[in-house]
């Protein structure tokens, strides 16, 4: 690479990381599994590199980086709709809404999610660590821990509430809530 | 109107998958008419989104090991097995010779490029198309290269930490197996394979899957890994980087296969375990699928 396009490649790194998880968990709120919002987020980020040119403004990096993802997710939620258990199109928008409205409160959640993981108790932790492994299959870990698949959600279930109603509380003191 | 924890429980099945029709038509008009549940369902898919991202260290120690993971001392089979590979095809397939070790035969089944010699091997993207066909995200078969030795022989598979510039945020390999048929109810397979990360400040955490599937090769399309679920027997394992080190780590997993599997969809992946991405790229090489046979208990 020339030092042109280093500083480029350096340049769109440092924007796009800084709001990688945001993206995420915007295209995961639209897109019915973390699979599907992966390779969402493949092409978004294909999409943001490819045009991070025609951005006139880098301070404006995150609202049009979120415009992209919404796009892309709505195009591959077209592309699928006939066989997926997908939301229709006006609730989609407003589900976008929610998330793009409020992108600094589900980040600071995101921050306080690490705090709470880790008050967590061991068993916890690894039932989350094996659900959430790359290709994880619930049924197959509730075979291996000798349980109903069923059991598994709702033990994973109730690990997220816990979670959810942790990052709540810190938010609360931080007056984000 | 529901009540806030029968809206949360329409959420998860909806978030696990296991939402019905009925239950996706509740939920959307529950989201479509109620701000508190459209803030409660993106509340519950951000802490989904990253738990499931890998920025969040989810194990409480740093280096364990999974217990379904194999280490092994032994050099890996191609190279030992050099003059036993079959010409072919005119490719790396390579199977057909058995290895006995303490009394278990090990007889490797067929692989396309096991240790990524031919620098000019396809790679398509997505998933296998076919079976003997590397697929997944951006990768170059390399030479060795940022202080990275291959394996096995004189290349290995470097798995790209962008593609056209942009991000690959978790590389990952696929390859579709067609599986031989099987006189016994069940056999055992065992994949293997070795990883390394030029960047290990990236704290990359490896993992090895296997899926044993009834259709065969050609019949599964693109969509298949979305309903990985409907596998009949799956095993995965996993390892984290060494902290700060670029050597290779070598483990595998076994997965017992029922005799009606027809196809093995072996998967390969990366996470970065760090906030940051990975700057220099990981690799892949010796990967290994055999049968194996345990002797019989007198």
């Amino acid at each position: 690479m020339t030092p042109a396009e280093n500083a480029k490649h350096d340049q769109f790194l440092r924007l796009y990381v800084s709001q990688e998880e945001s993206l995420l968990g915007f295209v995961r709120t639209l897109v019915p599994s973390r699979e599907d919002a992966r390779e969402v987020m493949q092409e978004v980020a294909v999409v943001l590199w490819q045009r991070l040119g025609d951005l006139d403004d880098l301070a404006n990096f995150r609202p049009w980086a979120f415009g992209v993802a919404r796009f892309k997710a709505m195009a591959w939620l077209r592309d699928r709709s006939r066989d997926r258990l997908v939301f229709d199109e006006d609730v989609l928008a407003l589900l976008a809404d929610e998330v793009a409205e409020h992108v600094d409160t589900y980040q600071a959640e995101r921050r306080a999610l690490e705090s709470c993981v880790k008050k967590l108790n061991p068993a916890q932790r690894k039932l989350l660590d094996a659900a959430y492994a790359p290709g994880a299959r619930i049924d197959a870990l509730a075979a291996e821990a000798g349980r109903s698949p069923m059991s598994f959600y709702k033990a994973l279930h109730r690990i997220r509430l816990a979670l959810m109603n942790c990052t709540q509380r810190l938010l609360a003191q931080e007056g984000l809530s | 109107m529901k009540s806030e924890h029968e809206s949360l429980e329409l959420i998860r099945r909806y978030i696990d998958g296991n939402a019905s029709e009925a239950d996706r038509q509740a939920l959307q008009e529950q989201l479509r008419h109620d701000a508190a549940t459209r803030r409660l369902f993106a509340r519950y898919a951000n802490i989904d989104a990253t738990l499931g991202s890998g920025s969040i260290a989810l194990r409480v120690s740093a280096h364990p090991t999974s217990r379904s993971t194999y280490w092994y001392s032994w050099r890996p089979l191609t190279a030992a097995a050099a003059g036993i590979v079959f010409g072919m095809f005119c490719t790396s397939v390579v199977f057909g010779f058995v290895v006995q070790r303490h009394g278990v035969k090990k007889t490797p089944l067929a692989v396309l490029q096991p240790s990524f010699e031919d620098a000019q091997m396809p790679l398509a993207k997505g998933f296998p198309p076919a079976s003997s066909l590397w697929t997944g995200d951006a990768a170059k078969v390399v030479p060795a290269e940022n202080g990275i030795m291959p394996k096995d022989g004189h290349h290995m598979l470097r798995l790209e930490t962008a593609a056209d510039g942009a991000p690959v945020l978790f590389p990952r390999l696929y390859q579709v197996i067609a599986l031989p048929p099987s006189k016994t109810e069940l056999r055992e397979i065992e994949v293997s394979a070795s990883f390394a990360s030029a960047d290990p400040s990236s704290s990359p955490h490896y993992s090895i899957r296997a899926y044993a599937v009834t259709q065969a090769p050609e019949q599964l399309g693109p969509e298949w890994f979305r309903h990985r679920e409907e596998a009949i027997a799956s095993a995965a394992t996993g390892v984290d980087g060494p902290a700060g080190s670029t050597s290779w780590q070598t483990f595998g997993v076994r997965i017992q296969v029922p005799s009606k599997a027809r196809s093995l969809v072996v998967f390969f992946g990366v996470r970065n375990q760090a906030k940051s991405q990975a700057k220099q790229p990981h690799y892949l090489d010796a990967v290994q699928v055999s049968l194996v046979e345990s002797p019989r208990i007198p």
